[in-house]
């Protein structure tokens, strides 16, 4: 399913965001983060509301903290407000600010790896979910629906999962993959995770994803997109391990 | 081909040939948790754990003299990245980078620490840094 992301620009959007992230119960985790040309992308994944993708721009700050092997990144909510009083008594610039938890507003203790919690200070942010949406607009579906129409009528996936394999089995001849312990397809589970419409810059693509975990052990180990332009031309793809 | 770092020389190796990180910046961070949200037979949703990732980051930083490193550690108790103020970036002068064994009250709890800062100060915990088990680094293929 394709889901629109949700820029917050007023106090409103964080109502609205904030209705839709409330924790019901404490299964919460922050599952990955990526930093990047200073933005960052941050997935929470929740019991309560599936799978959010918090996009970050003009990122000033981020941490996170009390990890341990032993429990879970709990998120005991996500408290989200604009600051204008982070950057100095001479400065008033409208910062975002979002945390899993009340508690981060407070100063953190040195090392109390028990109560540190997960901020992220930064100019811009949008989110989407991606699992359990419960987006009806009418919009999101006609976009949905023409894009499954064009991904179907040219085979796209089809074609995504040749140049996988393609790519998949000039890595494992090269020797590279025995690293990890992959000698063949049978060395993986491969599935096709997502098809979506994204922007480069002022340009609109298609990404098509292909994810795999190892066959033994069932561990999500990488994925590869490949990337459509409009015209239907492959303009790039990327293969990453995880 | 990744080189652990398992003693004082080991950190010792990387700085003297990463120069202390001097003059370096931060190119990407990247965590993962290694836990996910699992559905179980009944239909009950649940936070499974993979076994092989515990709290990883992936830490690129790039040298104009050196090239590019990834840095990566496992175990990761706590980070974070100061990544902005107004005038520069991810600007590194001179890193830090060492074992500590007693930031737990355990004195065989031995953790190390990388920050973008030599002054780095444990108790005030300014700037940009990682506390982590284990760390393994290596030239970056995409220099």
């Amino acid at each position: 399913m394709i889901n629109m992301w949700n820029e917050i620009d007023t106090d409103e959007d964080i109502e609205d965001f904030r209705s839709e992230t409330e924790i019901i119960d404490d299964c919460t985790e922050i599952t990955s983060l990526k930093y990047e040309n200073n933005n960052l992308l941050l997935v929470l994944e929740s019991r309560t509301f599936g799978r959010l993708e918090m996009f970050f721009e003009g990122v000033h700050h981020f941490s996170n903290g009390r990890l341990g092997k032993n429990y879970w990144q709990y998120g005991g909510g996500c408290y989200l407000e604009f600051r204008t009083d982070l950057l100095g008594k001479t400065r008033d610039d409208r910062l975002i600010m979002w945390t899993d938890s009340i508690r981060a507003f407070q100063k953190e203790k040195p090392f109390d790896f028990e109560a540190d919690n997960a901020i992220v200070i930064a100019y811009k942010m949008k989110y989407r979910f991606i699992d359990n949406i419960d987006d009806t607009t009418e919009k999101s579906l006609k976009a949905e629906q023409s894009l499954k129409e064009i991904v179907e009528e040219n085979h796209l996936i089809e074609i995504t999962w040749d140049s996988f394999w393609n790519n998949f089995d000039d890595w494992v001849n090269s020797g590279e993959a025995e690293e990890y312990g992959i000698t063949g397809r049978e060395s993986i589970e491969a599935y096709l995770w997502a098809y979506a419409l994204k922007n480069f810059g002022e340009d609109t693509k298609i990404i098509i994803s292909i994810h795999y975990d190892l066959a033994e052990s069932g561990r999500y180990f990488g994925y590869y997109d490949l990337v459509f332009d409009m015209n239907l031309e492959i303009t790039d793809d990327f293969s990453v391990i995880v | 081909m990744w080189n652990e770092i398992n003693t004082d020389e080991d950190i010792a190796y990387l700085m003297d040939t990463y120069g202390g990180f001097h003059e370096t910046c931060i190119v990407s961070l990247n965590y993962i948790s290694g836990n996910y949200m699992k559905k179980g037979k009944n239909g009950n949703i649940a936070i499974a754990m993979d076994e092989n990732i515990n709290h990883c980051i992936m830490l690129t930083v790039d040298s104009e003299w050196r090239g590019r490193i990834e840095l990566m550690f496992n175990g990761v108790k706590k980070f974070s990245c100061q990544c902005f103020e107004d005038c520069y970036m991810n600007y590194i002068l001179l890193a830090y980078l060492k074992f500590h064994d007693n930031l737990r009250g355990k004195a065989d709890d031995r953790l190390i620490v990388w920050a973008n800062d030599e002054d780095f100060d444990l108790l005030s915990l300014k700037g940009s840094y990682i506390i982590a088990d284990s760390l393994k680094w290596r030239y970056s293929e995409y220099d």
